[in-house]
């Protein structure tokens, strides 16, 4: 029987703030969703949670072998510059390319969150841990999504963009840390 | 120019850091080879002694020792038994995990298993090499010292064991190369 267990959820919840790709991608994505306008934010809002638990369930049934952490600085970079950008996002392309990258961040972190299975707690660890990764994204993009709403006009925008490029020079530094790294 | 690298060995402390934040545990083993009156080997029988704080994690779980060994059993084979054998570079195919028990040694855990071989195998003249590896990457296996390895008396005479530490190991890699080779 599954109960709750608070070591394993805040073990699940603390990754993605522990993990320096999701961090970098959570912030770049709450400052662009903070970007939008209330209609946009909530429907991207909502793909990027359903995204995530996607993500979940690819990771658990398909053991993919990919680079996730090239793959998620690269989307990282992909949302700061468009932070930076700050496109009209009312043209049908720009709706789309936001769409894209939230559904892509979404899945990628729901890929690269790996829960923890200790044998003999099984179930226990692995859905506790689930539940608090997913409570920690969603908290962490809505958190930076909402403050980042308030300034969206403030000096129209520029606090911003600035952000944007700081995010686009962390995932930029963490990429070249990952290329540098002896293999 | 020293800034620079100062600044980028600063952040790699920070990533490596970070990246330990994943929960991790350890497990002390000792293995004994099992053979057949051929002088073939038939099975591994693993003995795993959980550290303190994942033994009560279990205990505190509420289960009987009883349900802990049968989850413990049944997790293992969803994790590939944390076990890889492998004979002159070629992966032994090994069943399903049989004789388990847990016992509780002063205030840790203790699972002992018998890991069958699908079929049995000469090893004389040749290698066998035992990897213990979590895909959950939260723990590592040790044996520390040959002592923990014992042969036997079918391979005793034939054979000679050999632990070593492998440096700069990446987390969910095996800590350890152990070594079987026979003449």
């Amino acid at each position: 029987m599954i109960a709750f267990s608070s070591t394993w959820f805040l073990d699940g919840f603390t990754h993605p703030l522990e993990t320096p790709s999701h961090l970098i991608l959570l912030v770049g994505l709450g400052v662009l969703l903070g970007q939008q306008s209330g209609a946009y934010f909530i429907r991207n809002l909502l793909l990027f949670c359903v995204a995530v638990i996607a993500g979940f369930t690819i990771n658990n049934y398909l053991s993919l072998r990919w680079n996730n952490e090239l793959i998620l600085l690269v989307i990282a970079l992909l949302v700061s510059l468009s932070v930076v950008l700050r496109l009209d996002y009312r043209p049908l392309w720009v709706q789309l390319i936001t769409l894209l990258l939230c559904i892509a961040s979404g899945i990628m972190l729901g890929i690269d969150s790996s829960p923890i299975v200790i044998p003999g707690l099984g179930e226990n660890t692995f859905y506790n841990w689930l539940l608090g990764a997913a409570m920690g994204v969603y908290l962490a993009t809505i958190v930076i999504a909402s403050m980042s709403a308030l300034f969206r006009t403030l000096f129209q925008g520029i606090i911003l963009r600035v952000l944007g490029s700081w995010i686009a020079t962390s995932a930029l530094f963490v990429l070249t840390l990952l290329m540098v790294k002896p293999s | 120019m020293k800034k620079i690298i100062g600044l980028l060995a600063l952040g790699s402390l920070f990533i490596t850091t970070l990246s330990d934040a994943h929960f991790h545990y350890k497990i002390n083993a000792t293995a004994t080879l099992q053979a057949n009156a051929k002088k073939q080997l038939t099975a591994v029988k693993l003995s795993w002694l959980h550290d303190k704080t994942v033994s009560d994690l279990m205990i505190k779980s509420g289960q009987s020792m009883d349900q802990l060994a049968k989850g413990v059993a049944g997790d293992l084979a969803d994790l590939d038994n944390f076990t890889q054998l492998t004979f002159n570079g070629k992966r032994v195919v090994t069943g399903h995990v049989t004789q388990y028990q847990l016992v509780k040694v002063k205030d840790q855990l203790k699972f002992s298993f018998t890991l069958p071989l699908k079929s049995p195998l000469f090893i004389q003249g040749h290698t066998l090499r035992i990897a213990h590896t979590d895909p959950g990457a939260s723990a590592s296996i040790f044996y520390h010292h040959a002592n923990n390895i014992t042969l036997g008396n079918t391979f005793k005479s034939l054979c000679k064991k050999h632990v070593e530490a492998i440096q700069g190991v990446e987390v969910g890699e095996a800590p350890e190369t152990i070594q079987i080779s026979c003449k």
